[in-house]
């Protein structure tokens, strides 16, 4: 009995540690692992930039494009004229996002897109903590969740300490 | 099982064999204390762990963010919800111990426990900034509650008075935390709330988009003639959550069920 549980024990180890050496790394995911229907007939991005992929703490990077929301948008999915929020996607706050725009139009809250229309944004951020990271433009409807656009690795070089961020405070004159 | 020791030979006592592990009261006491050491952080944690996954489950992101920290939802739901565990306690420790001292421990416990689960969870591992994931405070209206209870002696009149007075107070007492995060701050030409401003600054990409539009149509004001409002009928549901959580209290704190589960 006591041989069979070693037996059973040498086995378990030897299954983690082929699962931890043959695993492959996952560096990232988002609009890959979206389903069909959702990367085909919801939002089309293009001409997607997001640079410069080298940075350092406080340097500025921009992800730009545009996108259009499709006139074929499916019926189970929420509608995007409900609310929708320009977003972007990173693992946590690594960024601090300095400014967005649609259009040349502020972008700082949600807001409607309509379906078959083409749209063009814009969104820059500070760089805030040391790293490698995959950073997505993304678009989160209301009550369907999070549409993923193309994305680019950036790295972030320096110390996270260096990190400066200010607000102004509006003056009543 | 305890062993009655006789005042005689200490030397003898020592030798002596009788079939157990503990052969003094010497050896009793430091039994009890090891068990207490041993088990009040086990049950502290336990409770803790218990009160920030229903914190997590219920209040949720009305907890987490200084930006949902809003006039009308987080004064009503949040007292609500975290009245239950104290009402669950409040029974057990009045009825058999007649110590008025449950919410505030488990007020104090959880408040521990919710600052390491945000500096761990959200500050550590996610980065974000300390001030703009702070948990809530509540041991004032939890000493408040039992207060009310030490005074009354009863849990209808607790109910009534400490249970308003518990939804009542959470906004007004949360209000050194809240108060800063009002300070206005300019987005480009936009006027913003401190707390809306780090909400659009520091990414939250997993959230739902309605993150950032509770109130819809603006970005949210704290304070002003709603928050007392919201907080008046917190009080008054807190009533009704007291007194049901205490009812489950007396039913879960039954002897019975320890002869069950032992």
């Amino acid at each position: 009995m006591e041989r069979e549980n070693h037996r059973l024990v040498r086995q378990v180890l030897l299954v983690v540690l082929m699962w931890a050496l043959f695993m492959p790394v996952v560096f990232a995911h988002g609009e890959i692992a979206q389903m069909a229907g959702i990367r085909m007939r919801t939002v089309h991005w293009f001409d997607t930039k997001i640079e410069p992929t080298q940075v350092k703490v406080n340097d500025i990077v921009t992800v730009r494009g545009k996108f259009m929301v499709s006139g074929h948008w499916p019926d189970y999915v929420a509608k995007p004229e409900e609310w929708v929020f320009l977003n972007i996607g990173v693992p946590g706050p690594v960024f601090v996002r300095m400014d967005a725009t649609v259009n040349g139009m502020p972008q700082y809250q949600s807001t409607a897109f309509k379906r078959g229309e083409f749209y063009e944004y814009e969104v820059k951020m500070k760089a805030r903590v040391p790293g490698e990271w995959h950073v997505h433009p993304l678009i989160n409807v209301w009550e369907a969740g999070p549409i993923s656009g193309p994305a680019r690795f950036v790295q972030i070089t320096g110390s996270k300490d260096d990190f400066v961020n200010t607000a102004t405070s509006p003056r009543l004159e | 099982m305890a062993i009655q020791i006789e005042a005689g030979n200490k030397a003898d006592v020592d030798r002596t064999p009788r079939g157990n592990a503990v052969i003094s009261v010497k050896e009793q006491m430091q039994a009890w204390r090891n068990a207490d050491l041993f088990f009040f952080p086990l049950i502290s944690v336990l409770i803790g762990g218990a009160a920030v996954f229903l914190c997590a489950l219920t209040v949720g992101d009305w907890s987490y963010w200084m930006d949902w920290r809003d006039r009308r939802w987080w004064p009503l739901v949040t007292p609500l919800l975290l009245l239950a565990l104290p009402a669950v306690a409040t029974y057990a420790f009045w009825r058999y111990f007649k110590l008025p001292v449950a919410a505030t421990g488990l007020a104090l416990g959880f408040w521990l426990s919710q600052i390491v689960s945000r500096y761990v969870n959200f500050h550590v591992f996610t980065a974000f900034p300390m001030n703009w994931v702070m948990p809530e405070v509540w041991i004032g209206a939890a000493v408040v509650l039992d207060a009310v209870l030490l005074i009354t002696r009863s849990f209808a009149l607790t109910g009534l008075v400490g249970g308003m007075l518990f939804g009542l107070l959470f906004s007004a007492m949360n209000w050194p935390v809240v108060a800063p995060m009002h300070m206005p701050v300019l987005l480009g030409d936009t006027v913003m709330t401190l707390a809306d401003y780090m909400g659009f600054q520091y990414i939250r990409t997993a959230m739902p988009e309605y993150v950032r539009i509770i109130e819809a149509g603006t970005l949210r004001t704290f304070g002003t003639h709603v928050a007392p409002v919201s907080a008046f009928v917190s009080g008054f549901f807190a009533i009704l959550v007291y007194y049901v959580f205490v009812w489950i209290g007396s039913k879960g704190s039954r002897p019975s069920w320890l002869g069950k589960l032992v």
